[in-house]
This record gives structure tokens, C-alpha cells and sequence, in this order.
């Protein structure tokens, strides 16, 4: 990705912050888009196919209808017969749970992810997941930082604070935390409530993410995106506490602000990294946000998004 | 999002009553695509999640050391709906 100076978004796209302007102005310089790995990453390399190395993950990528192709006969499976009928498979995972669990998030690029514990306006508490993108600055999804018309009094707008836990493992943190009070997003979201434009990043106090590496970013066209294959890891709340969970599948569609897809989510991963693989590198093309009946889907990076991500990081 | 969502509010505890502090609730299944966040518990096993448009919802109730449990609401434009959700262990 070529350097050039990126122009500040405005309407929708234009950034918010919780932090005085001067405080933000001071913050800003040159920076760029590349992954880092950090120090001693322990890297592994991933698939040609540009999937991740995960002991225990084993669908294959293919096209969608030769995924989705009718049963010819519509015997239980044979579990049922030892241990009774499956519990209710939930909608935002689809089909067959293809989630593993993993297990050294120690290494990069798991210790990229981190899980989020959140504390919205009125004290209430959730889970989130957020992706580093620089030394100090973490994406999500909007309505983690901001929560927008919730009809809860008291709960609306910037979250308090954020406990940040890069590569924990239940209850395991191998970098610790951080908890962070600077959050950022966009007009979109914060005045609007705008699906399309629900992002944000959190600012941490440290240079946590020059040990952990970060997740280059970038923008590519629909064609780019409709052919590639996407990844999550993150921190679902469905399964036990702390744990992060990764799944791949080709991408369905695209539109000018969302990335749609069929890979297996779950409440608690809102904000993490949709990411493709490129010549070994793990770079951003969205920020997963919600859970559909039929796709999952994220916050495309556009250009004014990858923009803000820009300055956001610096 | 709406601007008069609904609101689910519950408690999660054991089949003894007793309150489960730090359960994930959380969609996951609804009218519309729902946010992808998980409300905890807090130390009255007590949650509220917004409900963006009217209809009909699942949601998932999970705690370490139980089953998780799927309880199904309907909830009606800027209605207020209450949950109970037991959890076996």
C-alpha cells in the first residue's frame, strides 16, 4: 500500500472522540499500514489458501453452494442415539459449528486479539473483542465504545472504561492488561446510530501493541474482497470464559460499507478483525459487528474508514 | 437502531434460586441482524439487553459449570419484557 497523506472524513465518516481535540491533535503522526509481529512471535506460518494453521479445524474452502447442497435423506445424526438430540444450534453460528479454540495465544498473531471487558455509562458490564492496529490503538465495533439508543436510562454514549486483555486464555493473560478510558468513532455512529458506520477504536495508555504486533489494514475492491477468503478469532460469550475462537470461510458478498459472511460467531466477538492473509501477512478488511439469521456481518474497511484508522493509529 | 427499542430484563440463577454473577447473555436470533456483544451479569445475576425492533427473539444464557439455556421472547415496540433464566448444572 502506497504512503499519501490521508484526508480527514467528514460527514458521517467524520471521527469523534470521548478526548479534548488538543489532546488528540498532540497524538498525531506519520504512521503506516503493514502488520507487525511484535517481539518474538513465535509466528505460525499460515495456509497458501490464506487460512490459518489451527489444530482441529477442518472445513475446506469452497464455494457456497457446494456447501448449502439439500440432504438426501434426513436421518439424525448419530449422536442422538447415545446422548439424545442436539441443543438448539444459535443463529449466529451457522450450520455446523466450524469454531476451534485456540489454545497458544501466546504467539502472533492470537496475541493481536484482545478480549474486552466493557463498562457502559450506567455500570452494566459486557464483552467485546478488539484487534491492534498499532502500538497503542485497537479496532472494534462501534457499539462497543458507544452504545447508541438503547432505551436503558443512563446507558447511552461513551463506555467508561475498557480492560483490554491481549491474547488471554481464560483465565490466563500472558500480556496482562490495560484498561483505557480514550475511545474513538465516527458522526455515523455516535449521532446517527448507523449500522454502516458502526466502528471505533480504543487508545490505550501503553505501547502494548509494539510486544503483541498488530494487523495491517487496507482497502481492496469488491471483485478483491468477493474472491477472498476471511478470517475471525475472537472472544465469544457462548463459550468458556475468556477463550478465543477461530473461523474462515470465503466471503459472501459485499456492499460500499459492509463485508457479509457465513463464518461462525457468537455475542462477545463484536470488534474483531475480519482479516485476509496476504503473502503471510494478516491485514483488516472489516470489523465484525453483527450476527444475522443467514450471514454474519462487519463494518467494511472503505477508504474514509481506513483513513481514520490511519490517524487513529498514529 | 431504533429509537424505542424494546427491553429484556432477567435474572440468571441455579435451579436453587441462587443468583449467577459474570453469565454471558447474549442474541442469537432476532428480527434483524442484532450487535454481536454479550451483556454480563451482575452480582444480582441481573441483565437488560435492548431489543432494536419489535418481534420475536432467542437469547442465550451461559455461565461455566452449567448448561447454557435458549429462552425465546416476544417484545413489542418500546415494551419492557421480563426473563427468567434458570441454569442447570
Amino acid at each position: 500500500m502506497a504512503k499519501s497523506k490521508v484526508r480527514q472524513p467528514t460527514g458521517p465518516d467524520a471521527p469523534v472522540s470521548n478526548q479534548p481535540k488538543e489532546v488528540i491533535e498532540a497524538a498525531t503522526k506519520a504512521v503506516t499500514r503493514p502488520p507487525s509481529e511484535g517481539k518474538d512471535p513465535k509466528t505460525s506460518a499460515p495456509k497458501p489458501d490464506g487460512t490459518e494453521v489451527v489444530s482441529g479445524h477442518r472445513h475446506t474452502i469452497k464455494p457456497l453452494n457446494e456447501i448449502f447442497t439439500a440432504p438426501s435423506s434426513s436421518l439424525p445424526d448419530i449422536g442422538e442415539a447415545s446422548f439424545g438430540p442436539p441443543p438448539k444450534i444459535t443463529e449466529t453460528v451457522h450450520g455446523p459449528d466450524d469454531r476451534v479454540q485456540i489454545s497458544n495465544t501466546s504467539a502472533y498473531p492470537w496475541r493481536a486479539h484482545a478480549s474486552l471487558l466493557i463498562t457502559a455509562a450506567d455500570n452494566s458490564m459486557w464483552i467485546g473483542t478488539g484487534w491492534f492496529i498499532g502500538p497503542h490503538t485497537l479496532m472494534t465495533a462501534g457499539h462497543v465504545v458507544f452504545i447508541k439508543n438503547s432505551g436503558v436510562p443512563g446507558r447511552d454514549g461513551w463506555v467508561k472504561k475498557i480492560q483490554v486483555m491481549p491474547g488471554r486464555n481464560g483465565n490466563a493473560l500472558p500480556y496482562g492488561s490495560v484498561t483505557s478510558s480514550s475511545f474513538r468513532s465516527v458522526l455515523g455512529w455516535t449521532n446517527n446510530g448507523d449500522e454502516n458506520y458502526d466502528y471505533g477504536a480504543i487508545i490505550i495508555p501503553t505501547e502494548l501493541g509494539n510486544t503483541v504486533g498488530w494487523f495491517g489494514f487496507g482497502v481492496w475492491s469488491d471483485a478483491d474482497l468477493k474472491a477472498a477468503v476471511a478470517n475471525i478469532s475472537g472472544y465469544p460469550g457462548d463459550k468458556p470464559a475468556g477463550t478465543q475462537w477461530y473461523d474462515h470461510r470465503q466471503i459472501a458478498s459485499v456492499n460500499s460499507r459492509k463485508v457479509f459472511y457465513d463464518i461462525d460467531t457468537a455475542g462477545g466477538q463484536s470488534g474483531s478483525a475480519v482479516y485476509r492473509i496476504i503473502n503471510g501477512g494478516r491485514y483488516g478488511v472489516a470489523v465484525h459487528a453483527y450476527g444475522g439469521a443467514t450471514t454474519n456481518s462487519g463494518t467494511r474497511i472503505a477508504t474514509p474508514v481506513f483513513n481514520n484508522m490511519v490517524a487513529w493509529k498514529a | 437502531m431504533s429509537p424505542d427499542p424494546g427491553i429484556i430484563v432477567g435474572v440468571v440463577s441455579d435451579r436453587a434460586g441462587t443468583a449467577v454473577p459474570a453469565a454471558r447473555v447474549s442474541f442469537v436470533r432476532g428480527p434483524t441482524a442484532l450487535p454481536d456483544i454479550a451483556a454480563l451479569t451482575d452480582s444480582r445475576g441481573a441483565f437488560t439487553l435492548s431489543a432494536p425492533t419489535p418481534g420475536d427473539y432467542t437469547i442465550q444464557c451461559v455461565a461455566d459449570g452449567y448448561a447454557p439455556k435458549v429462552i425465546r421472547v416476544s417484545v413489542a415496540r418500546g415494551a419492557r419484557v421480563e426473563v427468567d433464566c434458570r441454569l442447570d448444572s
